[in-house]
């Protein structure tokens, strides 16, 4: 089976969810300008590491968080507010389920 | 190709009021957004929905496809006649509605003048490709080892006749050792194309272990049980046990009931930190199908003093 190239081969990263990365490395993942992700914070769509300091740090996690919210709002018209309380009650929706799974 | 129904897609008579097709419409983006749905084919849905929309809500698109379209059924093939759309002007895309790709009908009908993101010359700018996600299941070797696997994404598609119909695609990916169940692997580059020179969306797998018949997984845990003789429990014993990365030499203390776990540290999954082996201890019971068997039952039984159900008997009694 194996004998094959190592250009075949496409490598794979564990991703650390709790793996800070900067403001200007975020907004480039999730394709977001400065100022979007800056609202998303005030709205609760995303939860930087640091409040209080610069520069913002923010979890792996939240890059997706961002495109989530970007997609509702291109493709459903839903604006940030409309986008946070989906986010959260998907997030709660999956909890149940994961719930439900192990009774 | 084949023609396809744009009413029949979105729900709709084909005289339809423009607010009913919005309606429509919208019930239908929110019901497959590949971010809410939990249907496999609900990104094909949604995008086969978005490109009907894209048709039916422009007034001069209508008019063009229902002229067209009148004597034609969906799954039929088609071709444009020639000057089918004469005196026919085509906006480029509205704030709502699909944004992407469109079928092969579509662009055989509307591709022409149509503008799309970072398609025309005033306009071009670059853009990173969308990440994609997908779920994939491996062995408990493949976590505890990292392993070489191929990983075949099938990718749904909807024909005319709304048929669902899958495409695959595999790649051959290095599966880090430690990986845990729920946990991501991003393959950099395999995501979308970008536009206009932008980079390669990455592509994330969430990882599943399959189940395996010995091994309970928690986390980077492991679980298993592991059945020894009453005299291994009463004296204690020195037992060889297998764990995935070897067998090792198992220290029983003497009087160890069912029951009891044996915790071996940073012999579960490898990481930072590695996960542990928990050995839960059964007792298992010599079946006394012979006479010397039921004498040695018997002798225990004469020579040990011992009930187990005193603290049941006085706890069960109300």
């Amino acid at each position: 089976m194996m004998g094959d190239s190592d250009e075949d081969v496409v490598d794979a990263q564990i991703v650390v969810d709790d793996a800070q990365i900067t403001l200007t490395t975020f907004c480039d993942r999730a394709c977001v300008t400065t100022q979007l992700a800056i609202e998303m914070v005030d709205h609760g769509i995303l939860n930087p590491v640091n409040t209080k300091q610069e520069p913002l740090c923010f979890a792996e996690t939240e890059v997706r968080r961002a495109q989530i919210a970007l997609r509702l709002h291109r493709d459903l018209g839903v604006n940030l507010a409309g986008a946070a309380l989906a986010l959260e009650l998907m997030d709660e929706i999956r909890a149940l389920k994961k719930h439900t799974n192990r009774l | 190709m084949q023609y396809k129904d744009y009413y029949d897609v979105i729900g709709v008579k084909r005289d339809a009021t423009e607010a009913e097709i919005k309606r429509a419409y919208r019930k239908l983006a929110r019901k497959y957004h590949p971010d809410v749905s939990t249907l496999d084919d609900a990104e094909a849905r949604f995008k086969e929905v978005g490109e009907a929309y894209e048709v039916l809500k422009d007034p001069e698109k209508r008019a063009a496809y229902d002229q067209l379209g009148e004597n034609f059924r969906a799954g039929q093939d088609f071709h444009a006649p020639p000057g089918w759309d004469a005196g026919f002007e085509f906006r480029g895309a509205g704030a709502e509605g699909v944004h992407g790709d469109f079928s092969d009908f579509f662009e055989s009908l509307f591709g022409r003048g149509f503008e799309r993101r970072a398609e025309t010359a005033r306009d071009a700018y670059r853009y990173r490709g969308e990440d994609h996600h997908a779920k994939v299941m491996i062995d408990l070797s493949d976590a505890v080892k990292g392993a070489t696997r191929d990983v075949t994404l099938r990718m749904p598609s909807i024909d005319a006749d709304g048929h669902l119909s899958y495409q695959e695609h595999t790649l051959r990916v290095r599966i880090p050792a430690g990986v845990r169940e729920g946990q991501r692997i991003r393959l950099a580059g395999q995501g979308a194309r970008g536009g206009g020179g932008g980079a390669a969306g990455d592509l994330f797998l969430e990882v599943g272990i399959k189940p395996h018949p010995l091994y309970r997984v928690d986390g980077g845990d492991l679980y298993f049980e592991l059945p020894i003789t009453p005299w291994e429990a009463a004296l204690g014993a020195s037992i060889s046990t297998p764990t995935p990365n070897g067998d090792v030499q198992l220290k029983i203390p003497p009087g160890t009931q069912s029951g009891k776990k044996l915790r071996l540290k940073g012999r579960g999954l490898p990481g930072k930190p590695s996960g542990d082996l928990y050995v839960i201890i059964h007792i298992a019971l010599p079946p006394a199908t012979t006479d010397d068997a039921k004498a040695v039952y018997r002798h225990m039984k004469d020579e040990l003093d011992f009930d187990p159900r005193v603290t049941v008997r006085s706890l069960g009694r109300m």
